[in-house]
């Protein structure tokens, strides 16, 4: 008894001493060759359709920040770098609510919106402490629902690899005048689905200018007065929290349309700089994957 | 609501039906103020009664508690042979403080530091101050977990009840 | 790996054991079972004046009970928790029940090995320590294997494998560690054992093991913290030091930099009858350890950063507290105690105690280093430990406790506290929301026994505050919106103890001079509490300001609230 409890104890002892220690020397991997993002996207002018690859399932990035917290532009920049390596299986969203999207003298840009602070209040991404974000909002309910920036890429590669249950196709027309807009979202299930589904369509913009807090910089100069800030969440097109589809069940190669007619763009939006972004969820509130986003889409407005 | 509700029937059956009289002062690594170390397991005072009690320098009460035992330790040590043991569950934060607030006062106790909280666990201590009574058998009779001004002339009537090997007052 | 635990299980278990016990009642020789358990409840309400707002969940509570069996050397026993939801000012990830703790133990001569769950420390924690404070619910115990080895006298050897716990489940990562302390004077017992200076050395090595799955950094996924400790103790006089090594270690938490990470803490003290002096001091710098490198607030932390700063137990003292700064810091406490004799002047009859105590605290010297120098190692910035950087936070206070007759007592208690609040407990440089706080601060606390079980204690508090915006602008009507200038409080506290067994508190907080009319409120709070044995009772209603948490390295905000409370302890 003696003995084998010695030879535990060593071997134990072997364990620890022989993991070895990684001193990295150089953080950048090697380069690889990319692969293609796949899909079939086809734009028209001022009426455009895409319809998501139906073997590849995208990704919905959610990066909760706000113009002043002066932790997230690291955030940003880690989104931005996701983009470029997996172009076209990422759809990213910057969601500004919270205290630290809060206006005051030096930062006076209103980001908030209806649909971000009521996403911001159900998950609790600000009170658990900005930066963070969600990744197709998986395991709601757990302790690791929020994921913290550092984990977003290794959470996108294991979302990316899965096979979709559904294909968005993606469809608008605005009048430059009236800056009107019409959206649809046509949905085709690729399996057999049955649960409670809802479809949620957004307005993004890019390439908005404005000030932003940023620690990285040295004390004196971390006021930024012309940041860039990318797909920032604008508002819900029909509703933040959607329209149910496929009530009674998705059988193969289902297909419904969502559509909504005559939303208003703001004046204050560029429309050439703005995106649609739609997603199908999980919203049976029974389910296990409840606020899980199952399939995902984006489409310039052009 | 339910898991509440099965939780509290289980845990007051447990607190009816069985009683921690005649358990054995558990095993755990104790550090005296001198770094070396013993273990708990270890404790006995030939026969007569010992005072087991948890405290932490952060505690006002518990140093009230030890205070006023101290005020009669000496009287009590000579008519019954007691001891009292005093367990401190300072942490890191805190332990360097145990020698040198157990000098100050004077307190001529055996102090041991519970650094890992080893003891406290396995004696099911909650919170401090708790103090326990062990028997000439090594047996944990009677506890009380707070301190309120006053508590200390219980300890010693159970104390002394003890050493006669009178029935204790709860 | 997750462990949902059924209630109806829970229970069956433990009346199965009650068969066993009524055996071991009549033979004591089947072992002793025993355990210990909390619940506390809070039904909450809404008001607005404080801004407190439960929101849909009103009724909460968070509960545990430890079931223990112990038979000579051997042990086992398990936990279940149930938190449904946690209360207020606890994190919400903990909603759930189960039993995240169960092990069995067995201890023989010179080895003690555990499977299961178990908590450790490495010497002062520095490299590792796996506690649990069940009241601020922290606990990262590891599940896994540990085994203790003492082959002689003054020598003991530590090995440990294991995963953290993670509300409900564990960590993706794997943690390993070797401990080795040898306390010279008993191995050389022989030779040294008369020797009256003892000496202990130690040294620790911890590893933890994480997959690397980001596509686009290489993070290393072995990360192993090293340490070596020395004790020095002869008589009244103390004296320990431990310097820890850690190496690359990009984390959520130091913001994905690579430079390794360095402490020293180290603590010496006298002591004999009537006085005392003790010092410590640390500096940490990108010293925080995790078994997932992308967890946040207080969940999977390997290892323990010391905090140096008095534990007040006076609320408006505690109201500003320090939290050790995680990614780096560097400062002490220095602490005198006196006891002016009795028959003196100043000591009176019964004699004085007076202890004056000091800490302080800044951040270090850095300088960050620019991105692009910066692609290749990612160090993000470099210290120079021979300078300091902002002040973090100063507390020197002065404590004075005096015994007038055999009725009455009392403690009188001064402080000047300083908190950089918006770097230490928001993790902001804005000054806007999070004022600079200075304070004086003082306590008078009288106890008056009127008869040999019964005493009434009367406590009076006063914080006086100065908010420092520093260069925050604001609107044109400035001051009203200054946010977080609370301006000044006062607190009073009566406590009655009629009797051994029953306590009534009534307390309030006044915010008197609030600059904002509407905000100057009254904290009221009642508690009613029953002692017996080992049980404890205790009802309470009132209002709780927000606040702040802080444990080991992290600080948590605490919301407002307003209910009603209960809370049941007690240990069999």
């Amino acid at each position: 008894m003696k003995k084998i409890i010695s030879n535990i104890s060593v071997l134990l002892l072997v364990i620890a001493i022989s993991s070895s220690c990684d001193f990295v020397t150089n953080v950048n991997p090697p380069v690889e060759p990319s692969t293609t993002g796949g899909g079939t996207t086809g734009v028209d002018i001022s009426d455009s359709t895409v319809g998501s690859n139906p073997a590849q399932k995208k990704a919905l990035v959610e990066d909760y920040t706000g113009h002043k917290c002066g932790n997230c532009p690291q955030a940003a920049i880690v989104l931005k770098n996701l983009e470029t390596t997996y172009t076209g299986k990422i759809v990213p969203l910057a969601i500004h609510a919270g205290f630290f999207a809060t206006t005051n003298v030096t930062y006076p840009t209103n980001f908030q919106t209806t649909a971000g602070t009521a996403y911001d209040s159900q998950f609790g991404n600000s009170a658990a402490g900005n930066p963070n974000g969600l990744v197709n909002r998986v395991g709601y309910g757990s302790g690791g629902f929020i994921k913290a920036y550092t984990n977003w890429g290794t959470e996108v590669v294991a979302q990316i690899a899965q096979t979709p249950k559904f294909q968005l196709i993606l469809k608008y027309k605005y009048n430059t005048g009236t800056l009107k807009l019409n959206a649809d979202v046509k949905v085709k299930s690729l399996a057999s689905n049955t649960g409670i589904y809802k479809v949620v369509m957004l307005l993004t913009e890019d390439k908005i200018v404005a000030e932003q807090l940023d620690y990285s910089l040295p004390v004196g100069s971390q006021t930024v007065l012309n940041y860039e800030f990318n797909h920032v969440l604008r508002g819900a097109i029909n509703s933040e929290w959607g329209d149910v589809v496929f009530s009674g069940g998705a059988a193969l190669n289902a297909t419904q349309t969502i559509s909504k007619t005559n939303f208003q763009i703001n004046s204050n939006y560029v429309p050439s700089h703005c995106h649609m972004v739609a997603f199908i969820y999980d919203a049976d509130p029974a389910s296990p994957t409840h606020y899980e986003v199952l399939q995902s889409e984006e489409l310039e407005l052009k | 609501m339910k898991n509440l509700i099965t939780l509290s029937i289980a845990l007051i059956l447990c607190s009816a039906f069985v009683k921690s009289d005649g358990n054995k002062i558990p095993s755990a690594e104790l550090k005296k103020l001198d770094g070396s170390k013993i273990n708990s397991s270890t404790f006995s005072n030939n026969g007569k009664p010992m005072i087991i009690s948890f405290w932490a320098t952060w505690c006002k009460p518990c140093k009230k508690e030890l205070d006023a035992i101290n005020e009669e330790y000496a009287e009590l040590q000579k008519e019954t042979g007691a001891k009292l043991i005093a367990i401190s569950i300072d942490d890191a934060r805190s332990s360097g403080k145990v020698v040198t607030d157990v000098k100050v006062k004077g307190w001529t106790y055996e102090v041991y530091i519970d650094e890992n909280q080893d003891f406290k666990r396995a004696m099911n201590v909650n919170n401090v101050p708790h103090t326990f009574l062990v028997d000439g058998n090594g047996q944990i009779v009677w506890s009380h977990n707070s301190y309120a001004e006053g508590d200390e002339e219980k300890l010693f009537e159970n104390v002394r009840k003890l050493a006669k090997g009178e029935k204790l007052s709860h | 790996m997750t462990l949902k635990f059924q209630p109806r299980y829970f229970f069956f278990i433990v009346s199965s054991l009650f068969y066993q016990f009524s055996f071991a009642q009549t033979n004591p020789d089947l072992g002793n079972i025993h355990g210990n358990f909390q619940i506390d409840a809070a039904n909450y309400q809404r008001d607005t004046i404080i801004g407190a707002d439960p929101g849909s969940e009103v009724f909460r509570y968070n509960a545990f009970g430890n079931i223990n069996y112990t038979k000579g050397g051997f042990s086992a026993g398990m936990r279940y928790e149930s938190y449904n939801p946690p209360l207020i000012g606890y994190l919400a990830g903990y909603k759930g029940s189960g039993v995240p703790y169960r092990f069995a133990r067995y201890q023989h001569k010179d080895i003690d090995i555990t499977v299961g769950n178990f908590y450790e420390q490495f010497g002062s924690g520095i490299t590792l320590r796996a506690y649990e404070n069940r009241g601020l619910l922290y606990d990262n115990a590891l599940d896994g294997m540990r085994v203790i080895f003492t082959p002689r006298n003054g020598i003991t050897l530590k090995g440990l494998v294991g995963k953290q716990r993670t509300y409900f489940s564990l960590s993706p990562g794997v943690v390993r560690g070797l401990d080795g302390e040898i306390n010279v004077m008993e191995l050389f017992d022989t030779v040294l054992g008369n020797y009256k200076t003892k000496v202990i050395l130690g040294g620790s090595f911890v590893s933890k093991y994480q997959v690397d799955q980001d596509p686009t950094l290489v993070l290393p996924e072995n990360v192993g913290t090293s340490a070596g400790r020395l004790s020095v103790i002869r008589g009244g006089f103390n004296f320990n030091a431990e310097y820890a090594y850690k190496i690359n270690d990009p984390s959520y938490q130091n913001k994905l930099s690579y430079k390794p990470g360095q402490a020293i803490i180290a603590s010496t003290s006298y002591g004999t009858n009537g006085f005392s002096i003790m010092f410590a001091g640390k500096m940490l710098d990108n010293m925080s350890f995790r078994s997932d490198r992308n967890a946040t607030n207080t969940i999977d932390m390997i290892n323990y950063q010391p905090d140096l700063s008095k534990f007040h137990t006076y609320s408006l003292m505690a109201y500003y507290p320090y939290g050790t700064q995680a990614n780096g810091e560097v400062g002490g406490s220095g602490e005198i105690q006196y006891k002016v004799k009795k028959g003196t002047w100043l000591g009176g009859k019964y004699g004085m105690d007076i202890t004056l105590n000091g800490s302080v605290f800044y951040a270090l010297d850095t300088t960050g280093i620019n991105s692009s120098a910066d692609s290749i190692k990612h160090l993000k910035y470099s210290t120079n430990y021979g300078n300091v950087g902002n002040e973090f936070y100063h507390d020197i206070n002065i404590e004075i406790t005096k015994k007038l007759s055999k009725k009455l007592k009392f403690t009188l208690m001064y402080a000047n506290q300083f908190l950089n609040q918006s770097v230490v407990q928001f993790n902001t440089l804005d000054k806007e929301e999070h004022p600079d706080v200075s304070s004086h601060i003082g306590v008078l606390d009288v106890t008056y026994k009127y008869k040999s079980n019964s005493a009434i204690r009367f406590e009076t508090q006063g914080f006086f505050g100065t908010y420092d915006y520093k260069e925050a602008k604001f609107e044109s009507n400035g001051e009203l919106n200054k946010k977080n200038n609370t301006g000044s409080w006062v607190s009073e506290l009566i406590e009655w103890t009629p009797s051994s067994h029953w306590s009534i508190t009534i307390a309030d907080q006044y915010n008197y001079n609030n600059p904002i009319q509407a905000k100057r409120v009254h904290y009221y709070f009642g508690m009613i509490g029953y002692v017996n044995g080992p049980t404890r009772i205790s009802v309470s209603y009132g209002r709780q300001r927000q606040g702040i948490f802080c444990a080991g390295g992290v600080c948590r905000f605490v919301p407002a609230s307003s209910g009603l409370s209960i809370s049941i302890s007690s240990s069999f």
